[in-house]
């Protein structure tokens, strides 16, 4: 230690890490001095009379327009019942809130559930936070509140914001609903932004775009006495003011939404989606049985959520998106589309003669049509949905071509458009096959049943109307997207497309959008005929196992430049041709046909649509995948 | 040799006072905090048990001699940075940050271990005759790991604890200090272009002390571009950000401006302690009601507590008892013959002085709140017993200051 030759330079460098310690202290020092001496007075009083008390400055959600700027959502005031806790130090009152008894009592007042209200304000004892009791309350709860008010220290009627759905039932499942976060949610975050009483997008644009919607709340400082009353605002900690939530403009077109909804509005159960095929957006969404978005602002019964959630047609699935049916005849456009694609057939290749069916292996695989379709060419085919026709075709085809058409058609997977919980359907592939049967225990038998769109071939309403939007750009992929433009946000701008498209000659193009126009003008859809404009599309009946057959149409229109493309599917009503292609008919009458006098146009009516169906307990297992 | 063997180096006897006093003024405060309705009453016996424990755990690390954690110190800090990588992954979160690993009774907080490991591996590495550039730079790497593992949980405030160490032990093992501040620029630089929202201040400051240090050619040329890249990439990094990613990464730096938790609890504390004035309201007659809406006020906002039931005469004990407390440290590390113990000294003590300093300046308003607890003094388990440790590892040094 004597001969250390740092031992000099070290001594100073000890001076110095003493100095910035001192330093240290002697600053926290001048902060206590002045706290606890120049400032004693006043925060003294602060703390003797009154208490300092956080209010909340709720910011207002975005609100939710169509491509127009109709509203479609927005924030409406309403009065909640609430509790402000007391701090535990203003003993008797605070001991009072602790009280069992005086929950149930407040529980009996504000007419809810005992255990609700006692965890409510258990939490906004323990955090200090004011907790929403009841959102929207009704008049008698607000007046019984009033009314009793001295005896219920920390109970108060305030002004909350509730999301309101001007147009009700319209477009629900597109929009969504917000609900309020529960605390299990709470705990399951990391990011610390939400408290309890917060409102959270629950489906629909309401959830994929909360982060947009939501806003920031803001805060301000409140002194009040004894009994809770405001007395002035802290100097110390100016407000903090709300940063709303920003505003949404979706690809929506309320018009179209409108004479979807209408048409829509005699199916129990099924989905529908209209889109612009040339950018992807939605032009409309409905599913059936639908639900009115305000019952979740005003609260729900348990009761009546049970009946939502759980009842057997269940409202709140989004069909058009979250169902996942059996393509049906829907899928010989993909079939063709390969087939010409990879050079197996020409519009005018005619194969072995339709005699209402064909052998294959010993078995006997009928046509839809027993009478036989006889001898027909490829567009001939698609017109009358030949099964024979489509058979052979399968099995020229294989297994891997056909598969990489539907894929490159965006079936089998996620579309990826911006809203949730969106299924992927199924495609199977041979490695699917060797999973699921045994590798060299299935044979090109199956190929007969994908050609024509059924075996294990799943498709959502949504990929049925992006493959029939690809066709019409001739083979170039589209990403369906809902919102057009987040206001206050320059460069939104919708992602890329997940699939790869379909690469094919304009010749295998013009041929199918011929085939798919001779379908409506002469073939199986003629229902979906439009005086004025040219309409193409293709029906499909798709058997399955729970009930009749799921009725399939998709179009687009109109057929020189093509502007919109509908699919929809209607749960065990029968045929495609029968019960889905006058739907679309009627929505294109409604678009494009201009409206006469003797007809009453429904634009500025709000649609008449019957309320949720009667749960079924027979349905919806073809949902299941 | 003149040193009499009659006068074997004992413990620090003041470093061991203020220690114990202060662990008795947290065990009062943490009864009469918890004394309240709706509060868990009784956390002082188990905070009672807990100190006991880490009294038990200093002595054990004080009797083995310091070679040993010499050694092992590349096995511990490897044990710590796998710990942290499994908080990330499995661990328990509490008010949205995961920072505890849940061991069935007791929750375990590895950025504490952490924290001792790369003392121990910092001061392996610094303990040569002189500190070179190449033996100092890799350094880096070994903060700048755990750093970023802590700050992901999120925890930043434990997580500058880190480059804190660093640069308080790269001192003591000898770069001049001009070159260890022109070093830290760009750390200034980002601090003050967030905190201002202008470049002026940091160029400013930056040919201040240009002018003092006046450094090498190369250094300056280096560290020029350094903060040029940084002050060209930064305002445009952020105008590239959207309003809420802006808003998250203010909230992440000054979680104050989160005005429903930290913002609230800072003005109640203000409150506390103000309203304590010179002497306070006594013992057990806290009857400011603001902190009982604290649910941290027995343990992060302890010190509001002690500010407004025994005043300022108390809250100054504190200070001189904390005072007290680190200067002794920075003594021991003066007066140490090891390199190694040396060096440790300094960092555990830096560590002990930061964590000190971020909770006290918060309390009384005066930086962010961060979610630190006050050494010695804030109820936790984990805590007690690495401040324990990191004693026990000082008196170690006391008890052989003679060894080289």
């Amino acid at each position: 230690m004597l001969h250390d030759p740092r031992t000099e330079p070290r001594e100073r460098r000890f001076a110095v890490l003493a100095t910035v310690a001192i330093a240290g202290f002697a600053l926290v020092a001048v902060g206590l001095l002045r706290l606890q001496v120049t400032d004693h007075a006043q925060y003294e009083e602060l703390a003797k009379e009154n208490r300092v008390r956080l209010e909340v400055l709720r910011a207002p959600r975005g609100a939710i327009y169509d491509r127009h700027g109709a509203l479609l959502a927005d924030s409406a005031p309403s009065f909640g019942i609430v509790f402000r806790p007391f701090p535990a130090e203003s003993t008797r009152l605070a001991r009072i809130t602790h009280d069992p008894a005086w929950m149930t009592r407040v529980a009996r007042l504000v007419q809810l559930d005992t255990l609700d209200v006692r965890q409510r304000v258990t939490f906004a004892n323990r955090s200090g936070q004011t907790a929403v009791l009841r959102r929207d309350a009704p008049f008698d709860v607000r007046a019984a509140v009033e009314e009793s008010r001295a005896e219920l220290p920390g109970i108060e009627v305030q002004v909350e914001p509730i999301r309101h759905y001007p147009h009700g039932i319209l477009a629900a499942h597109l929009l969504g609903y917000a609900g309020e976060i529960t605390a299990e949610e709470l705990d399951a975050r990391t990011d610390q932004t939400y408290r309890m009483g917060d409102l959270i997008g629950r489906t629909g644009v309401e959830r994929s775009y909360e982060d947009i919607l939501r806003g920031h709340d803001g805060a301000e400082y409140v002194v009040v006495n004894a009994m809770g009353r405001r007395v002035s605002t802290l100097s110390e900690g100016p407000p903090l003011p709300p940063t709303p939530g920003h505003d949404l403009v979706l690809t929506l077109d309320l018009k179209v939404q409108q004479a979807l909804e209408n048409a829509m509005a005699k199916v129990d159960r099924g989905a529908a989606v209209a889109l612009d095929p040339r950018d992807g957006g939605i032009l409309a969404l409905v599913s059936r049985p639908a639900y009115d978005p305000n019952e979740f602002s005003h609260g729900l019964s348990p009761e009546r959520w049970q009946a939502l959630s759980q009842g057997g047609t269940n409202p709140l699935l989004d069909r058009a998106i979250q169902g996942v049916y059996p393509p049906g005849s829907t899928f010989k456009v993909v079939t063709m589309t390969s087939a010409l694609a990879h050079g197996v057939a020409t519009p005018d290749t005619r194969q072995a003669p339709c005699l209402g069916g064909m052998n294959f292996g010993g078995r006997w695989f009928s046509c839809w049509d027993h009478r036989g379709h006889g001898s027909l060419d490829f567009l001939g085919a698609l017109q009358k949905s030949c099964d024979v026709y489509f058979y052979q075709i399968g099995l020229k085809l294989g297994l891997p071509r056909l598969e990489e058409t539907a894929r490159g058609f965006g079936l089998g997977d996620r579309t990826g458009v911006d809203l949730p919980q969106e299924r992927r359907g199924l495609v199977p592939s041979t490695a699917y096959y060797d999973r699921h049967r045994g590798v060299g225990r299935w044979g090109p038998g199956l190929m007969l049943n994908l050609a024509i769109g059924q075996g294990e071939l799943l498709v959502t309403p949504l990929q049925l109307a992006v493959m029939l939007a690809e066709v019409t750009q001739n083979g170039r992929a589209v990403r369906p997207h809902i919102v057009e433009q987040v206001r206050g946000v320059r460069e939104y701008r919708p992602a890329r497309p997940v699939q790869s498209g379909v690469s094919a000659s304009q010749g295998t193009w013009d041929a199918v959008k011929t085939a798919l126009r001779m379908v409506v003008e002469g073939g199986t859809a003629n229902l979906a005929r439009v005086p004025g404009i040219g309409v193409a599309g293709k029906t499909g009946t798709s058997q399955n196992p729970h009930g009749k057959d799921h009725a399939l149409f998709v179009c687009y229109a109109p057929t020189d430049h093509p502007e919109i493309v509908l699919a929809m599917v209607i749960e065990n009503v029968g045929h495609g041709g029968t019960f889905a292609a006058p739907i679309a008919g009627q929505v294109l009458r409604e678009l494009y046909v201009p409206p006469d006098t003797t007809r009453h146009t429904p634009l500025e009516r709000r649609p008449e649509i019957p309320r949720v169906a009667v749960p079924d307990s027979a349905a919806e297992d073809s949902l299941a995948d | 040799m003149r040193i009499s063997r009659l006068h074997m180096p004992a413990i620090d006897v003041p470093l061991a006072f203020a220690a114990i006093g202060l662990v008795v003024v947290g065990l009062l405060t943490v009864y009469s905090a918890t004394s309240v309705p709706g509060a868990h009453h009784g956390l002082w016996t188990r905070q009672l048990a807990w100190a006991i424990g880490a009294f038990g755990a200093a002595c054990l690390v004080a009797s083995i001699p310091f070679r040993a954690y010499d050694t092992l110190a590349w096995p511990l800090y490897g044990i710590s940075l796998l710990l942290l990588v499994l908080v990330l992954v499995m661990g328990t979160s509490a008010l949205g940050a995961k920072r505890w690993l849940d061991l069935g009774p007791v929750k375990f907080q590895p950025s504490e271990l952490a924290k001792i490991a790369t003392v121990l591996v910092l001061a392996r590495r610094f303990d040569v005759a002189k500190l070179t550039p190449s033996r100092a730079f890799p350094a880096l790497l070994v903060v700048l790991v755990p750093f970023v593992l802590v700050a992901k949980e999120p925890d930043l405030g434990t997580a500058l604890s880190f480059p804190a160490i660093l640069v308080a032990m790269v001192f003591w093992a000898g770069l001049p200090a001009g070159n260890l501040l022109l070093g830290l620029s760009p750390v200034m630089n980002a601090v003050l272009f967030f905190v201002t929202g202008s470049l002026w201040w940091f160029v400013g400051l930056f040919a201040l002390l240009v002018a003092f240090v006046r450094p090498k050619l190369p250094l300056l040329i280096a560290v020029l571009a350094l903060n040029g890249a940084l002050a060209y990439g930064l305002p445009h990094l952020w105008n590239h950000l959207a309003d809420y990613q802006k808003r998250r990464i203010e909230t992440f730096l000054n979680p104050g401006n989160d005005p429903y938790g930290a913002g609230y609890q800072i003005i109640q504390s203000k409150i506390a302690i103000g309203s304590g004035g010179v002497t306070g309201k006594g013992y057990l007659k806290g009857t400011q009601k603001a902190l009982a809406f604290l649910p941290m006020r027995h343990t992060d906002f302890i010190y509001s507590v002690v500010g407004e039931e025994l005043g300022l005469v108390g809250a100054l004990t504190v200070v001189l008892l904390y005072a007290l407390l680190i200067l002794r440290g920075y003594r021991l590390a003066l007066r140490a013959r090891s390199g190694f113990a040396s060096l440790m000294a300094v960092g555990l003590v830096t560590a002990l002085f930061y964590h000190i300093m971020v909770n006290m300046l918060m309390t009384i308003g005066w930086a962010p709140v961060t979610g630190l607890p006050l050494p010695l003094l804030s109820y936790g388990g984990t805590a007690l017993i690495v401040n324990g440790i990191q004693l026990g590892l000082l008196q170690n040094v006391a008890l052989r200051r003679r060894e080289s």
